[in-house]
């Protein structure tokens, strides 16, 4: 169940020993905290968010800052149901066919990422189709304390501990927000899995829980 | 509008202490040294000429990440692999290009190897596609990271920390390296969780 932003507020200025919010106003904890929440989705993946791309024809590189605007980092493209395969690199293309920028095929087979906006989807097709993009989305903003957030709950100390950490630092309290950034470092490092990051298991793996 | 947001979370983080005017050249120069790395990266088009090797990027187009001659990946090589592979008359070789060499990162150019011998078909892009119907024959295509004046909004907090770092690292009345190195270390963490 989502929790109200206020509460957040509550919790983030009473660990840096400001409840009444004197040092830090409430809509300055409130924006970190809008902030953090992304950070927190942006590393872990949590709130997906599925995007039909129009593909044109015979066209393979897609510009996502045009056409995805609320994207933090894809995690997978799907034709239909169908999963695509994704390719590490450019180069990866070249093992299928050295020709491929301009290979026209049925239907689509994989995907590479090219930084944060570009994605090429490969083979093209002849004519226009549509492709499912799954992405790690940009949290909508908190904008006012009754807002409420996305992310599961039990991943809101990290949104919380990390803006617990920015707060220390505005303050001035090095070594308090560098202990929080050290909480939040090992409490990430629990929770970023290939499972989580939707990334493929190593064989002999799979079936595996990290705990 | 994301150097004002990015300048208000640095007063933030500043507390005031900050120079605008020194946090908005910091911030410049930020955006300009994140196109070293992949964040923001686009596709550009170059219309090649007949006995032309060499090509220049403009000035917002930073590293070069992959180039295509027509429907092929080129290579990137050094200049030592082109002589060693082509000779040491490389440069005047003919044919179609495999593969390219930066030779001068600083004048932004490129050199396709071997030099190409077509003219590129018209750029007229009547489907609106250039990457797509319209891709013209004998065309180089640049992917690249680009210097953005305006960064996405995900990235603007980790540039503030950064900015930050670097006004508090200066010669100041207010420079405190252990807070520089503190938040040097927020915006890197902040970074490293959206790659």
């Amino acid at each position: 169940m989502a929790k109200v932003a206020h509460l957040l507020i509550d919790t983030v200025l009473q660990r840096v020993r400001d409840p009444q919010g004197l040092a830090h106003t409430r809509a300055q904890v409130l924006d970190l905290l809008s902030q953090c929440q992304r950070f927190i989705n942006g590393a872990l993946g949590l709130v997906l968010t599925t995007t039909t791309l129009t593909t044109l024809p015979r066209k393979l590189l897609y510009t996502l800052s045009g056409d995805l605007t609320t994207t933090l980092r894809v995690v997978a493209v799907r034709d239909g149901a169908r999963d695509l395969a994704k390719m590490p690199t450019l180069a990866s293309l070249n093992h299928v066919d050295l020709h491929w920028m301009r290979l026209e095929g049925a239907r689509f087979e994989a995907w590479v990422p090219i930084g944060r906006d570009l994605l090429v989807i490969y083979p093209a097709k002849e004519v226009g189709s549509t492709v499912t993009v799954v992405h790690a989305s940009l949290t909508s903003a908190l904008t006012g304390e009754d807002d409420v957030t996305e992310i599961p709950d039990e991943y809101l100390d990290m949104v919380v501990t990390l803006c617990e950490a920015i707060v220390l630092l505005i303050q001035r309290d090095l070594a308090s927000a560098d202990a929080a950034m050290k909480r939040l470092g090992q409490s990430l490092q629990l929770d970023v899995s290939a499972y989580r990051l939707h990334l493929p298991v190593p064989d002999g793996q799979a079936g595996a829980v990290r705990t | 509008m994301s150097k004002a947001t990015v300048l208000a979370y640095v007063t933030t983080l500043a507390n005031g202490q900050n120079d605008l005017v020194t946090c908005a050249e910091y911030y410049d120069r930020t955006v300009e040294a994140m196109a070293r790395f992949p964040w923001l990266t686009t596709a550009s088009l170059v219309a090649i000429t007949a006995e032309t090797s060499q090509y220049t990027l403009s000035s917002t187009q930073a590293k070069i990440i992959a180039v295509f001659y027509d429907d092929r990946l080129l290579d990137r090589m050094a200049v030592k692999d082109t002589e060693a592979v082509f000779g040491p008359a490389w440069r005047d070789l003919r044919g179609s290009p495999v593969g390219y060499v930066v030779e001068d990162e600083a004048a932004k150019t490129f050199r396709l190897v071997p030099q190409p011998t077509v003219t590129s078909k018209n750029f007229i892009f009547l489907f609106g596609s250039p990457f797509g119907l319209d891709y013209p024959l004998y065309t180089v295509a640049v992917i690249h990271t680009e210097i953005r004046v305006n960064l996405p909004s995900w990235l603007e907090l980790p540039v503030a920390f950064q900015v930050a770092a670097k006004e508090y690292s200066r010669e100041s009345n207010h420079r405190d390296f252990k807070f520089a190195e503190a938040s040097d270390k927020m915006g890197a963490m902040l970074l490293a969780m959206v790659q």
